[in-house]
């Protein structure tokens, strides 16, 4: 190649930018917290876990055929898990008559940590104790907390990263519990 | 320029092997996973390392659940060890892990799709790497030998006789009247010299 032919192709060594250009523009447009699942729109996993308060199993098979919203907390789990739990015993207590389940399940806690909390928020609804995390890692949970929306045929419509809000509660188990 | 584009391949180059971003999720309060289980014999151990040297903790910022103290990676290995004992394949422990976290939980990518990218990407900017080093290279040869020439035939203290070089001929000879301050740099270092 003459020094010629070089200096004319020269024009292109900017276009050498374009690919980093256009990788940076996709990473700073997708939210890296917007993992998605892939267990949205499939059958959710069953579990059978202790409850913490009387120690009694309790079966997501048992909640068959209703709306169950999934709930992964811990004690440790600072401020997200506290912010969100008056939301949740709040939508329990409004929805238990509409066919709507609540279960909480503590992750990667002590017992009586967790009972503390549940205390704390006066919760109602059941919540169990998954030790071993086995269900946690069958939900694909990363980090606390998470919720999973099952619809009334056992499958996952929906799951939240991060603190569930009352709208988002609200409008998700309004479209759930339609028709 | 050259630096420029030099450099914008060292970025390519280093930005490929990364294809996700790594994600941070809550620290957890280490506690050792159940101890319900047998102690894995030396064969279970290294196939569970082998499976989870796979897997990204995903709790942690670029690092496997074979490497990382977290209790999650503690709780996914001892998952590990159980589908081991069970009987299923590296591929189906891998699966299984897939299913639930997406193919984001594996540490390589699997070459397919948009992923293929991630694996050709270095190749490529290797191959644009060593032409680029070849044609500058050509040029530089061509560039001395001209230099040489043009001293020789304009009878200057030839740089290249004493082997100090003190100024790299750019310019072909003729290509472009040289500028007054570098023809006085070569005045006075001529002078310098003994």
């Amino acid at each position: 190649m003459s020094a010629l032919s070089f200096r004319r192709l020269r024009w292109l060594i900017p276009l050498s930018a374009l690919p980093v250009i256009a990788l940076l523009a996709y990473g700073f447009r997708v939210d890296p917290r917007a993992i998605p699942s892939p267990l949205v729109d499939r059958p959710a996993p069953g579990f059978t876990l202790p409850r913490l308060d009387t120690g009694e199993p309790l079966s997501l098979a048992d909640l068959d055929g209703r709306v169950v919203v999934v709930n992964f907390w811990a004690s440790w789990c600072y401020p997200a898990c506290y912010e969100e739990a008056p939301v949740l015993e709040d939508g329990w207590r409004r929805w238990k008559e509409r066919g709507v389940a609540f279960v909480g399940i503590n992750m990667q806690d002590t017992d009586e940590r967790a009972r503390e909390f549940m205390h704390r928020f006066s919760f109602t609804f059941p919540n169990l104790a998954d030790r071993d995390g086995r269900t946690v890692i069958d939900y694909g949970v990363y980090g606390v907390p998470e919720t999973f929306f099952i619809d009334r045929e056992g499958r996952v419509a929906r799951k939240i990263v991060g603190g569930v809000t009352a709208e988002a509660l609200e409008e998700t188990l309004r479209a759930l519990t339609r028709g | 320029m050259r630096s420029l584009a030099a450099s914008l391949l060292a970025v390519m180059v280093l930005a490929a092997p990364a294809p996700a971003l790594a994600f941070a999720a809550e620290p957890a309060p280490a506690r050792p996973g159940s101890a319900a289980s047998p102690a894995p014999t030396e064969a279970e151990a290294r196939r569970v390392r082998e499976i989870s040297a796979q897997l990204r903790c995903v709790v942690c910022q670029a690092l496997s659940v074979a490497d990382s103290p977290s209790t999650t990676a503690q709780q996914m290995r001892a998952l590990v060890l159980e589908q081991v004992r069970a009987g299923k394949s590296d591929e189906e422990i891998l699966a299984y892990f897939v299913s639930r976290y997406g193919d984001w939980v594996l540490l390589a990518p699997p070459p397919r799709g948009f992923n293929l990218l991630a694996w050709g990407l270095p190749f490529v900017g290797i191959g644009i790497g060593v032409v680029a080093v070849v044609l500058a290279a050509r040029r530089w040869v061509r560039n001395g030998r001209a230099a040489r020439a043009s001293s020789a035939a304009s009878g200057a203290p030839s740089a290249e006789a004493d082997g100090t070089a003190p100024l790299p001929a750019r310019e072909e000879p003729g290509a472009r009247p040289r500028s007054a301050a570098r023809d006085r740099l070569a005045e006075e270092l001529a002078r310098l010299r003994p």
